[in-house]
């Protein structure tokens, strides 16, 4: 076996091969020695890129059936071959290297999830100076799972994450307003997610227990507490929001190929951030002037009407800058609201792919029926928790709910009192809607807790 | 009669010369010559930690009123730390 060793590297490794990836012969060597025991493939040799993909199905396959260090094994094999075949610094290599990381994050493997974050930066920083689009589909995939790494309620670092995700923005922001200009059109997701971001930075602040180690320069002693006052956190992600969210509006107004609408339904998310940290007068302006902007556009008060006939669960997980985006968005009925994790109470899950994997494959859910009431803040719950809300939940009741366990409802009705919602409004001014009915998925690891519990 | 509204007219224009002369503070204050906190946020993101800003409130000695002061993030270590020694030092 040992002898055919040099001619099996002559034939696994292409002559194109940049001189750095003969620093992976030895785990070539291994990954080698590993494969030969394997059965006949259709491929000629193990560093075939449709091995690669082969591997990639066969990975996703394990992930399914929840194997996910049979899973990790097959990535990390994937992974290796888009190394050889491509070289060390190849863009090639981060859809494995995301499912790699994906499977460490199912097994709580933080630390080498870690080390596999790290690489993936240093891989897009690489990517940056030879391909600067190919660098955003890069962050935004790194961002993701970042954020996905943040979620998780078991990891320690999780607040480190989501740090990391908000810099990487920032930086995706940077490099935006380098290269294609400080007003263009592409900034604008990004800038929102920085938004986002701050949402889920100050979630984490009804959290019980929400503290920040602190070593100090010498590393001598260390410290527990807030690094920074609650009360001063929040003043600042709200500002941030704040002039985040207005730098949208401008681009959008001095934009010319936007659609007409698009710095007026920008204003809307402006509103929204306003309710968000209960400036409800703010925020009732704002709406009203959307509406008024919208009339002045030429819409009739009935489209825009229907525009916010429905309650809609704060904040927006994606923004919409024109009437057909927005009016796709309305579609769903009723209200559903998908928790994503323990970490960010209040908090939808912003996209499928960012949902944590859970212990269980049963999800738990329970549908509410609510008055919304724009009235002024009040008692909620038995416990006697004040909660400021923008707009008031009343006459607040669970429906139906799966598993029927009285703890599970009284959990959903604290969850739910916890949101916040745009007001329905009519004619730019909010209304009493009664009957909402609103159907609550859990977030997957509440129900792993709930029956570790039972 | 003609003489006193000739010496009003000459006080009028010099005023207004003066008035002209007079160094304008810069609109908006304090508040323009720091950077805003996303400014902030945006130029830490990009940099090594050592070189982080930090900006917040400080009421200096002798005024209540606070003033936002903007610093190295390791200048604000170091300030911690030697403080932390000297106050140490005075306790044992």
């Amino acid at each position: 076996m040992f002898a055919n060793f040099p001619l099996l590297i002559s034939k696994c490794i292409p002559a194109l091969i940049p001189t750095r990836a003969l620093a992976l012969l030895p785990l070539v060597t291994a990954s080698a020695l590993a494969q030969e025991s394997t059965e006949q493939a259709s491929y000629n040799n193990i560093y075939e890129q449709i091995r690669a993909e082969q591997l990639l199905e066969l990975g996703q396959q394990q992930m399914f059936e929840r194997d996910f260090a049979g899973a990790e094994k097959t990535f990390l094999e994937a992974l290796q071959i888009a190394k050889v075949n491509y070289g060390l610094s190849a863009p090639q290599q981060r859809n494995a290297l995301e499912f790699v990381i994906e499977s460490q994050l199912a097994q709580e493997k933080w630390e080498q999830a870690g080390s596999q974050l790290s690489y993936f930066e240093w891989l897009n920083d690489e990517i940056y100076t030879r391909d600067f689009h190919d660098y955003l589909l890069g962050t935004e995939q790194l961002s993701d799972l970042l954020l996905r790494a943040s979620a998780n309620a078991d990891n320690s670092n999780s607040t480190r994450y989501l740090l990391a995700a908000k810099n990487l923005n920032w930086r995706a922001v940077s490099g935006i307003e380098a290269t294609l200009g400080e007003n263009h059109v592409e900034l604008t997701p990004w800038l929102y997610n920085i938004v986002l971001a701050h949402y889920y930075q100050i979630s984490l602040l009804k959290r019980p227990s929400m503290f920040n180690d602190v070593v100090n320069a010498e590393g001598e002693d260390e410290w527990r507490g807030r690094t920074l006052a609650k009360g001063e956190s929040l003043r600042i992600s709200y500002r941030i929001g704040k002039d985040l969210l207005q730098r949208i509006v401008d681009i959008y107004v001095a934009a010319e190929d936007s659609p007409l609408e698009s710095s007026a339904l920008t204003r809307l998310y402006q509103a929204d951030w306003e309710l968000l940290f209960g400036l409800e007068s703010a925020a009732l302006a704002l709406y009203q002037q959307v509406y008024e902007e919208l009339l002045d556009l030429g819409m009739s008060p009935v489209r825009v009407n229907a525009l916010f006939q429905h309650p809609r669960i704060l904040p927006v997980p994606t923004i919409a800058t024109s009437l057909s985006q927005m009016e796709i968005q309305l579609r769903e009925r009723p209200i559903r609201f998908e928790a994503w994790t323990p970490n960010y109470p209040a908090t939808a899950l912003p996209k499928p792919q960012l949902a944590v994997t859970s212990e269980t494959a049963e999800r738990f859910k329970a549908t509410l029926r609510f008055n919304l009431v724009p009235l002024l803040p009040e008692v909620l719950m038995a416990n006697q928790r004040s909660i400021k809300l923008g707009f008031n939940l009343r006459d607040l009741e669970v429906i139906s709910i799966s598993p029927e366990e009285e703890q599970l409802r009284e959990q959903a009705l604290y969850e739910v009192s916890l949101l916040q919602l745009r007001p329905v409004l009519e004619n730019g001014l909010p209304i009493v809607t009664e009957n909402v009915e609103l159907e609550y998925l859990f977030a997957p690891q509440n129900e792993a807790l709930s029956l570790k519990e039972n | 009669m003609l003489g006193k509204i000739a010496k009003l007219l000459m006080l009028f224009s010099a005023s207004t010369v003066f008035a002209a002369c007079a160094v304008t503070p810069p609109s908006g204050g304090q508040k323009n010559l720091t950077p805003t906190d996303a400014e902030i946020e945006q130029y830490n993101a990009r940099v090594a930690p050592e070189e982080r800003i930090v900006c917040r409130l400080e009421k200096p000695v002798g005024t209540y009123i606070a003033k936002r002061v903007c610093r190295l993030q390791s200048d604000v270590d170091s300030t911690s730390s030697l403080h932390r020694q000297q106050l140490r030092r005075v306790l044992n």
